[in-house]
């Protein structure tokens, strides 16, 4: 087919201001039918905010949309799906009391009868099966509450929510962003489906690895504006990067060493029935201990109950030699132990809060006066200190967490747990969702902090940054640990094949 | 976790299991019965049980409003005082002798409105549905008060009007009819059509609501609006069986509605609704009072009695929850 006649979607000249900010600068982009077209860009660069516009969120205050070379307002996300224009978005966007068939025919659910329409359960759920069967090799619980599902089958549900409208173009933002590496193949797989049935892709990730062999044409955007466009034949993840951020970033990730001292955190034989069996591990001075494994392996599951956020039905931590007893996460607060959680917006920040109270708050014993009243001026002066020492750009301290960019969340974070003195911190995920930039900032405050004779224990899904911080890596599966790698050892291919359990 | 090939039918099936909140309602009634039972022996009586039951009626059916109100998530705290202006509508225009029809159509399209009204404000003014309908109260009771010159309207218990709330039909009083008849109807809409499905999808998640396309001010208006129906219904057949209506009939009525949706399960942050739920919560409250009542029990402990009903159907509901957690 022809490439350049098949136009589908043309953006011209769309300008987006949000209060004090110009989100989009007069950016323009052309869609053609069936191709793959990559949107990268750091944070804050606008993708999210066209593809918004797209799917009829927002609305631009100007340029202008062309669909099959019609001007049309895409006035509201009813209004693009008619028009084939369907969306996976960034954020978890399922009715967590719904059951996967009812997310995936909400807005659109098929009825049946005459007068007073009842609905045809029955039916959707035939459809529902299968679309599974379609792209699936195995139907997943369609019929419970999505709440009770984990992460990886809520993103398949909403991708199979997104693939079950009629449509000519499907928009995934950070499609990947809570897959596993061999999740991640599978839907490479279906964009390579939807290729092929004529139906355009606009893919948005900061994993720019995925992108090879994967998209047809890669368009940059940063801060608002569109940068550039190149094949993936023409350019490699080094160049695109410096065309993200505007300079050049060489390695990936760079390791610096650490002396490594004594043992400060063992846990020995922790086991939480059906989740995670007999776990052993340990951390010890200036180490960066990775935990690697698919989504489900039990990795969050094991740093939850190290720090006493799930029960544990057995197992010791202990700490520099002493044995602890924890029971909540604040008994491991005390005891030194930091936890940065996966998912940042549920679990780590008070998103309504500003930055100062999200500083503080774990250690609010240090700024009371006489055990009750908040010293206001220490308040400030010590969220002051740690906004400047690890770089969070906002306003002032007094800005609303939600308001910044997810690298800045993270560091607000990192901020928490430092002010609370910790001995080892353990981060989930702790750079998911973040732009290249803001990566390299945590990676490098991770290292600061084994520097100055701390431990880490590190979990994390991209590999890349697992093996290039870490200097020990546990992979785990299916609840255990079932391999322990050096730094030397470690290779994308032999992780790949314990975490998949492969060994066996 | 079963991810093997679910076939369609083990899906289906999977779908009727029935909430254990509900069967520990039912035991719960059955304990009841059976302690009341050897204490009174006026309790399991044909005659006590559906007295009990009519008089639950008027919470009852505010209850199935305020179930899809609770479901969204929102609350709707002025059914009580719709039941009086409604109520007080259709008797204050029977009194000048209006004909019957126009006078409940009348007490009909004044909940209706006050109800989309309250759906007005919490989606085109963004208030809070709490203040929202708090303020609604507040002026629809004043509103009472200055309408009727806190003089009670009398007088207006026409022959057909008297039915409403006091005939009767193959043995059983109008109300319960009335009270049943609601329940099948909204039940149907709750879980048989995409109306009853949006409105749990907005209380789980309006995120999601809003970009799968569906018109969420316009579903809350309808919310607020059946809500306002419902309580018009209750109010006129509350005004029918009382023969007058006071300025301040309803009140407190609204709490009483609220607590029957919660004790029967429905939650209060959105998302989860049960209306057997709530038929049964109603059922129950008037049940502890008739209890007590025969008891020779001081009326005061009523409230205590409802009221640590409440805590312990939360709590029980949290307990079982966290255990359901940890067992995943």
């Amino acid at each position: 087919m022809s490439q350049n006649s098949n136009v589908f979607v043309e953006m011209n000249g769309i300008t987006k201001i949000f209060p004090g900010v110009k989100a989009l600068d007069d950016v323009s982009l052309t869609v053609r039918r069936g191709e793959v077209l990559a949107l990268v860009g750091e944070n804050g660069a606008g993708k999210s905010t066209l593809m918004k516009i797209l799917s009829g969120l927002y609305h631009p205050d100007e340029g202008e949309i062309k669909i099959d070379g019609k001007a049309v307002h895409i006035t509201d996300p009813k209004r693009a799906q008619e028009l084939g224009i369907s969306t996976i978005f960034q954020e978890p966007s399922l009715a967590p009391h719904l059951t996967a068939v009812q997310n995936i025919y909400l807005g659109r659910e098929l009825t049946r009868g005459k007068g007073i329409r009842t609905l045809d359960e029955k039916r959707m759920l035939q459809e529902t099966q299968d679309l599974y069967s379609k792209f699936f090799s195995t139907l997943g619980d369609v019929q419970v509450p999505v709440s009770e599902l984990g992460a990886l089958k809520n993103r398949v549900i909403e991708i199979v929510k997104a693939l079950s409208i009629q449509c000519s173009l499907v928009i995934m933002d950070e499609p990947t962003a809570a897959l596993a590496e061999h999740e991640r193949e599978v839907l490479f797989d279906f964009v390579k489906m939807l290729k092929e049935q004529n139906i355009a892709v606009i893919y948005i990730t900061h994993h720019l690895r995925e992108l090879f062999g994967l998209v047809d044409r890669i368009v940059v955007m940063r801060d608002g504006q569109y940068v550039a466009e190149v094949t993936s034949e023409e350019t490699d993840v080094d160049d695109l990067v410096s065309k993200m951020v505007g300079r050049q970033i060489t390695n990936y990730v760079v390791k610096e060493t650490v002396p490594i001292g004594e043992e400060i955190l063992n846990v020995t034989n922790l086991t939480r029935k059906g989740v995670i069996e007999d776990i052993a591990l340990h951390v010890r001075k200036g180490e960066i201990v990775g935990l690697a494994g698919l989504a489900g392996a039990g990795r969050t599951e094991t740093v939850r109950a190290i720090v006493g956020a799930d029960p544990i039905d057995s197992g010791e931590v202990v700490m520099e030699g002493k044995k602890l007893h924890i029971k909540t996460p604040q008994d491991a607060i005390d005891a030194g132990i930091g936890m940065l959680p996966e998912n940042r917006k549920l679990q780590g920040a008070l998103i309504d809060m500003d930055v100062k109270d999200n500083i503080t708050l774990a250690n609010l014993d240090e700024v009371l006066a006489g055990n009750f009243v908040l010293k206001k001026p220490k308040e400030d002066k010590i969220a002051k200190e740690y906004v400047e020492r690890l770089g969070v750009k906002t306003p002032s301290i007094f800005q609303k967490v939600r308001s910044l960019s997810g690298g800045n969340q993270q560091k607000v974070i990192l901020a928490k747990w430092l002010f609370t003195n910790p001995k080892v911190l353990i981060f989930d995920e702790p750079t998911q969702g973040i732009d290249i930039g803001a990566k390299h900032e945590i990676y490098n405050l991770i290292a600061d902090f084994v520097k100055n004779g701390g431990g880490i224990l590190l979990v994390s899904s991209e590999l890349p940054e697992l093996m290039g911080l870490a200097d020990r890596i546990y992979v785990m599966h299916e609840g255990r640990i079932v391999h322990e790698f050096t730094h030397e050892e470690a290779t994308e291919e032999n992780i790949t094949l314990y975490a998949s359990g492969g060994h066996e | 976790m079963n991810n093997s090939n679910t076939t369609a039918l083990e899906a289906t099936i999977k779908k009727n299991k029935i909430d254990r909140q509900l069967i520990g309602l039912v035991i719960f009634v059955a304990a009841i019965m059976v302690i009341m039972s050897i204490l009174s022996p006026s309790f399991l009586t044909a005659s006590n049980l559906t007295n009990v039951l009519r008089q639950s009626v008027f919470i009852m059916l505010l209850g199935f409003g305020m179930t899809f109100v609770l479901t969204t998530g929102g609350i709707d705290l002025s059914v009580g005082v719709v039941m009086a202006l409604s109520g007080g509508m259709t008797g204050w225009l029977l009194s000048f002798n209006v004909n019957i029809v126009p006078a409940l159509i009348a007490g009909f399209a004044m909940g209706t409105l006050v109800g989309a009204g309250n759906g007005l404000m919490v989606t085109k003014l963004r208030i809070t549905p709490f203040i929202a309908t708090l303020a609604t109260m507040s002026i629809g009771r004043g509103v009472m008060y200055v309408w009727t010159n806190s003089i009670p309207f009398r007088n207006y218990m026409v022959g057909g009007f008297r039915f409403l709330g006091q005939g009767n039909v193959l043995g059983l009083q109008f109300p319960i009819i009335v009270a049943i008849i609601a329940f099948i109807v909204l039940q149907f809409v709750f879980r048989k059509t995409r109306f009853g499905r949006h409105v749990t999808a907005f209380g789980s998640n309006n995120e999601s609501a809003k970009i799968s396309g569906i018109n969420t001010d316009r579903l809350q208006i309808k919310v607020y609006a059946l809500s306002g129906f419902m309580a018009a219904l209750s109010g006129i057949i509350l005004a029918s069986r009382l023969e007058t209506v006071h300025p301040e009939m309803g009140k407190g009525y609204e709490l009483d509605a609220i607590a029957a949706a919660i004790i029967g399960g429905t939650s209060l942050t959105g998302g989860k609704g049960s209306l057997i739920g709530t038929a049964l919560g109603a059922f129950i409250i008037y049940l502890i009072s008739n209890a007590i009542n025969l008891l020779n029990v001081d009326p005061d402990w009523e409230t205590i009695v409802k009221g640590i009903l409440i805590l312990v159907v939360v709590g029980v509901e949290f307990l079982s929850h966290s255990a359901n957690k940890r067992k995943l």
